[in-house]
């Protein structure tokens, strides 16, 4: 036999890294899936097959434990298949169980510990399952092995190269080479079969592998898989003028290398869907994406600039025929720079499911861990959403969901007693809303309190007795976002939620991205994430303060005044105004900035900029507005690092530089300052 | 600047020699991106005052530092020969503001002399050396030491300590 596990090239383990973590995810999924659904046929082959390619792959690659395992799951799987078994509680334990091993074999590939893990215990557990031994695990290596000394198991890498050769007009055939078996020279001669046919075209995959004949590693006989533009009668008659060879079989694969080209007839030479679709798609580095971004990011800015100077040449030259073309030429342009925005960005994107399919396996062990019963929804995996915004909202919603298990969804029997079905169910949504993307969690448990809330929170010293009495019971909902709720147990106690709920909306906020919550007691509670689908521009309100410009996400603004001076009042010597029925701070941004502000003119309008963050709201006095427009985020570097109130900067159309505010640290910035005074 | 720009030998070391608060002062040419005539700063709030502002180099946004702040020499004088010295330090751009550039200087190995022998006003951490030539003497500036990450860790920490400390939020009070 031959050995095999020396021989794995960095690539080949690539290729089985990538397609293993693919089965592992889908059998995940489908495994939970299965638990729900319960005998469902075509469910319980998917996850058959993607056991068997595991168990495939990794035998040819002399994975042993990896193939031990799988062998074991697919025999418990068989027996579901054919109704000897039935799916419970017990064998989805078992088979997720037995994911999580295969985690730890994966991982120990790449990790430069080598891998002790011992998969006996999970292996007999399976077979106790499955109720009697038939077939040890030692069989499932065999039974690989053979198969791989008399089949070619095509990695998926191996058969897209196929399906492309078949898309570009290709001839893909199985050969099979016997050579005579007292040739002392059957390496040289499995070379040449290889080199000759090289020269007509290409060698997808063979057994043995090169490598292997090069070592010198070869049976009597060698099978491959070839594609190139010879007929068949010509290749036979190539190989068979190699001395030695004794025997060529040759047969045309079809366009279906899913299935092993086993004695495919030979008139197929169809070309499937899909193998043209294979052709159609590239792999692209994503630094490269990025850097498309950024440019186009640029364009955006420069254009804005464009159009100044374009308005300007028509109120000075309003009838050159030359400045109307230009002007219809920049129209075109824009259009043009727009699609291309619009392509890049959507080239960018990521169907969230990505980060949503990883979910329901953790609701269902934090159930069962709490004792609850839930069910879990999930709509809308297919919204697409920026790479870079994708990377940063699995925390926020890990937290989300958490809590509605911890705290929202009640146990049981306590839901029967209030009158609610005793399986609760837990709803995780996505949608595009025009430029943002609106994620949701919602849970039908037993709510939040606000005015339980509100207490805690006294209690904690979070908020002061009299400042808790101004506001609202819905108001005081708002408090689970304060830093301080978190952590302490007794925080859940009271509160039922609370956990982590500032990194939550921290992290949120980071993203330009607000959340909020709608509760009910003993109804539910809904947590709703608002959040820009690409982080590299965004729309902003220019405005300028003590001669330097700043830019104001739109997405943190609620509205923008011009106010008299004399519409300014004072409480507790602080400025305010009334906003409608509120009453809200007023703060100058140069001062909140710490700029020194010499004093400025406080005479004639002011302009302010009303901003949230979260349910807070405050007024930001500026010297004047400018249009919104798009602008492009960039870092202020390492070497300024992070600054209170500013989140980086962006170059505008004329070359300024306008540093961008960073609206929810300005307010807790101005409720600090408030604190000390 | 052709092949004889590049290629300095071991012997020898080429430097940008500018003018700062009287002195000569020189830093290694690989170290040097560009120079630029001194432009529109945006001046960032809450950084201490070594940190002039950002600026826009082309599109990039480029930190610009006041050495003279930096070195605790007094405000000088603003002129037309004011120049921002574009360094590359751990491949970020860092801009620092000089009085005047001077020269580009070939300076053998052998005139360099330990900074603990002479006395400069300068502090002597940032000094790899002075170079003593026929007619002059010039401070070589180690740069990355002048603008490490520690360094800029300190020029981040903004002006009111107060407010770093009380990190306790509290509560809006609505008024």
């Amino acid at each position: 036999m031959i050995d095999l596990a020396s021989d794995v090239t960095p690539e080949e383990l690539q290729v089985f890294l990538q397609d293993t973590d693919e089965q592992l995810q889908r059998l995940d999924e489908d495994i939970i899936k299965l638990e729900s659904d319960g005998d469902n046929e075509t469910l319980l082959n998917g996850i058959f097959r993607a056991a068997h390619t595991i168990k495939g792959s990794s035998a040819m690659l002399g994975y042993q434990k990896m193939a031990d395992l799988t062998h074991a799951m697919e025999n418990i799987l068989d027996k579901l298949r054919k109704g000897t078994l039935s799916v419970t509680t017990q064998t989805t334990d078992a088979l997720l169980h037995s994911l999580d091993v295969l985690r730890i074999l994966r991982a120990a590939l790449t990790s430069a510990g080598g891998d002790d893990t011992d998969v006996s215990a999970v292996v007999a557990m399976l077979e106790e399952l499955a109720g009697g031994k038939e077939g040890s695990s030692q069989t499932a290596g065999q039974d690989a092995a053979v198969a791989t000394a008399t089949s070619i198991s095509l990695t998926e890498h191996e058969r897209k190269r196929i399906r492309e050769s078949l898309a570009l007009g290709r001839k893909v055939y199985q050969i099979r080479v016997d050579i005579d078996k007292e040739s002392t020279w059957a390496a040289a001669r499995c070379f040449q079969v290889l080199t000759n046919l090289e020269e007509k075209g290409t060698v997808i995959a063979s057994n043995p592998s090169r490598e292997d004949i090069e070592a010198e590693k070869v049976d009597s006989h060698l099978e491959l898989i070839f594609a190139g533009l010879l007929e068949e009668d010509e290749s036979r008659e190539m190989l068979n003028s190699i001395p030695d060879i004794e025997n060529v079989r040759v047969s045309c694969c079809d366009a279906n290398p899913d299935e092993p080209p086993g004695s495919a007839d030979t008139s197929g030479k169809t070309t499937s869907p899909e193998a043209i679709g294979a052709s159609e798609t590239v792999r692209i580095e994503v630094g490269r994406l990025d850097s498309l971004m950024n440019m186009i990011g640029e364009m955006v800015v420069a254009r804005t600039r464009m159009n100044q100077i374009g308005k300007a040449l028509e109120s000075r030259y309003n009838d050159d025929q030359d400045v109307i073309d230009l002007a219809k030429t920049f129209t075109h342009v824009s259009k043009i720079v727009d699609g291309l925005q619009l392509d890049i960005t959507a080239a960018r994107m990521l169907p969230v499911g990505t980060v949503f399919n990883r979910f329901p396996r953790m609701i269902r062990d934090l159930a069962q861990k709490a004792g609850k019963k839930i069910d879990f929804a999930v709509t809308g995996e297919e919204t697409g959403i920026d790479r870079s915004v994708i990377e940063h909202i699995r925390d926020p919603l890990v937290h989300l969901l958490r809590n509605a298990i911890d705290h929202g969804i009640e146990l049981p029997g306590k839901r029967e007693a209030a009158g609610k079905p005793e399986r609760g169910t837990i709803r995780l949504s996505a949608a595009h809303e025009q430029n943002y993307i609106v994620i949701t969690v919602e849970d039908d448990g037993k709510g939040i309190d606000g005015a339980v809330i509100k207490e805690a929170a006294i209690r904690k010293g979070i908020i002061s007795p009299e400042a808790a009495a101004r506001i609202s019971d819905a108001e005081g909902i708002d408090l689970i976002f304060e830093a301080g709720m978190s952590t302490a147990e007794k925080a859940t106690d009271v509160s039922g939620r609370g956990v982590g709920m500032d990194i939550v909306r921290r992290n949120v906020e980071a993203l330009n991205g607000t959340i909020h919550v709608e509760t009910r007691v003993g109804v539910g509670t809904k947590f709703r994430l608002k959040l820009p689908l690409t982080l590299a521009t965004f729309q902003a309100l220019l405005v300028s303060s003590n001669s330097n410009i700043y830019a104001i996400p739109l997405v943190s603004i609620v509205e923008t005044l011009a106010l008299e001076s004399e519409e300014i009042d004072t409480v507790a010597q602080k400025e305010v105004i009334r906003l409608r029925d509120r009453i809200i701070p007023l703060l100058r941004l140069d001062t909140l900035l710490g700029v020194s502000t010499n004093g400025s003119g406080r005479s004639g309008k002011v302009h302010v900029v009303v901003v949230k963050s979260g349910e807070r709201i405050m007024g930001l006095a500026v010297d004047s507005l400018n249009d919104p427009q798009e602008v492009m985020v960039k870092s202020l570097g390492s070497l300024i690092g992070e600054i209170k109130g500013i989140s980086g900067a962006s170059i505008l159309g004329n070359g300024e530089v306008a540093l961008i505010l960073d609206v929810p640290s300005l307010v807790r910035l101005a409720t600090m300052g408030k604190a000390e005074g | 600047m052709g092949d004889k720009g590049t290629t300095t030998t071991m012997a020898e070391q080429q430097l940008v020699v500018f003018n700062l608060a009287g002195e000569s002062y020189g830093v290694d040419i690989g170290k040097v991106s560009e120079i630029i005539r001194t432009q529109k700063i945006t001046r960032v709030p809450r950084t201490t005052e070594v940190v002039e502002g950002v600026i826009n180099l082309r599109g990039k946004i480029v930190p610009v530092v006041n050495l003279r702040k930096m070195f605790g020499f007094a405000a000088g004088e603003k002129s037309k020969e004011n120049r921002i010295v574009v360094v590359d330090i751990d491949g970020q751009n860092i801009g620092i503001t000089v009085d005047a550039v001077t020269e580009v200087l070939r300076i053998p190995a052998e005139s360099v002399e330990p900074p603990s022998s002479v006395i400069t006003t300068a502090d002597t951490d940032y000094l790899l050396g002075i170079a003593k030539l026929d007619e002059k003497m010039v401070i070589l500036l180690d740069l990355d030491r002048v603008l490490t990450h520690r360094q800029s860790a300190e020029l981040a920490e903004m002006a009111s300590p107060a407010v770093e400390e009380s990190l306790r939020e509290v509560a809006m009070a609505a008024v």
